[in-house]
């Protein structure tokens, strides 16, 4: 029995392969770098979530934007293919989220190495790489949304 | 035989400047019966992508009404209807994902309509080899040319094996001799599989092969009238 799946279209689109991505993860990655290595002592929580809070949704936004020539491509193939709306932005949620979890990496691995797996200093950079996420998928929702974007299947 | 597509006085309007652009006159009406095949034909700005794009769920009418397998489906989405009667459909722009090769994005396209792996490969190779494609499986769809990126569509349309296939425009960007293979295709496809299928073309000779054809009127021009004082 036939049944149209979620999981190809939302899972194939999770890893990040463009440049664009890669240039998002690097600024995120320098980011907690710096970050790891400045802080010596605790970390003082509201301004370094609100700085996270700042730093991931705009990397990751502006990440997909750069690249929305692509992403349109690959959205009129999706609905073509018979995906959704929704499971379109899931998939980008998702490569937004990866894009943000390895981006922050060495935050990652310094709470590993330092703090209890359940310390809320862990929760704020999850929070973060889940808003980075939303932030990722916010331009295809524009887009997709848009009267123009059923357009593009007409020569 | 029992009609799965009717479509009943549709008519799109679009504002333009100084004006409305009207398209399919005081509207169009047809019925795609279960195993048809329907030819629309038009000169270029008539609509006939617009009314493909109508079918199949990515636009609404301004007015009209859209009947699939019985049912009003004129506010439901692509999804929705091809939940309802698997449908395919290739647009008159080639569509794939740049950053998955040939193979990939046919894989992709029938596993997300929940074909098992196995029948995948069987149907993406028979797909592939059909329209001369095993040599690009690798490439990807950007380095191809206007042509092979519609048979890349053509192919993942059919390896779906839809029980309804929309084509807008299938033989644009394609060289004569694709042309000769695609259209026999599509008759066989339609009598021997007894697949629906609705065309768009501009040019009568392929329109004569399907079972029927409608005719689209040219868009209608309407100035806004000038405010009485």
């Amino acid at each position: 029995m036939e049944r149209p799946s979620w999981a190809p279209v939302v899972l194939s689109g999770a890893l990040p392969r463009e440049l664009s991505d890669l240039l998002a993860i690097s600024i995120l990655a320098l980011a907690s770098l710096e970050s790891v290595f400045a802080q010596l002592q605790r970390f003082n929580q509201p301004a370094w979530f609100a700085t996270l809070l700042v730093l991931v949704p705009m990397t990751c936004a502006l990440a997909a934007l750069s690249n929305s020539s692509r992403t349109q491509k690959e959205e009129l193939a999706l609905f073509a293919y018979g995906g959704s709306g929704l499971q379109i932005q899931l998939r980008y949620i998702l490569r937004g989220v990866v894009v943000s979890i390895i981006g922050l990496s060495p935050l990652w691995l310094r709470f590993l190495a330092t703090e209890s797996i359940l310390s809320t200093n862990l929760v704020l950079p999850l929070g973060s790489a889940i808003v980075g996420g939303l932030a990722y998928a916010a331009p295809a929702l524009k887009r997709t949304r848009s009267l123009a974007f059923v357009e593009q299947y007409k020569g | 035989m029992k009609p799965l597509l009717e479509c009943r006085n549709i008519t799109v309007v679009y504002p333009i400047a100084d004006g409305i652009l009207r398209l399919y006159g005081e509207g169009v009406s047809f019925t795609l019966e279960e195993g048809g095949f329907l030819s629309v034909v038009g000169g270029s700005g008539w609509g006939k992508s617009t009314l493909v794009n109508i079918v199949l769920g990515l636009e609404k009418p301004t007015r009209g009404i859209v009947q699939l397998d019985g049912e009003n489906v004129t506010e439901q989405s692509f999804v929705k209807r091809s939940s309802r009667v698997k449908t395919a459909a290739v647009f008159q722009r080639p569509t794939a994902l740049p950053q998955l090769t040939v193979l990939q994005n046919l894989h992709l396209a029938l596993s997300m309509m929940g074909i098992p792996k196995r029948d995948r490969d069987d149907r993406t190779k028979e797909a592939m080899t059909f329209f001369g494609l095993e040599k690009l499986s690798r490439s990807y769809p950007d380095s191809l040319s206007a042509g092979q990126k519609r048979r890349v569509d053509l192919a993942r349309a059919l390896a779906a094996k839809p029980r309804f296939l929309v084509l807008d425009e299938p033989t644009g960007d394609l060289d004569s001799s694709v042309t000769n293979l695609v259209m026999p295709l599509l008759r066989g496809l339609n009598k021997d599989h007894g697949m629906t299928i609705l065309m768009t073309t501009a040019l009568p000779r392929h329109a004569s092969t399907a079972k029927h054809q409608i005719h689209l009127r040219p868009p209608i021009f309407q100035t806004e009238q000038p405010i009485a004082r």
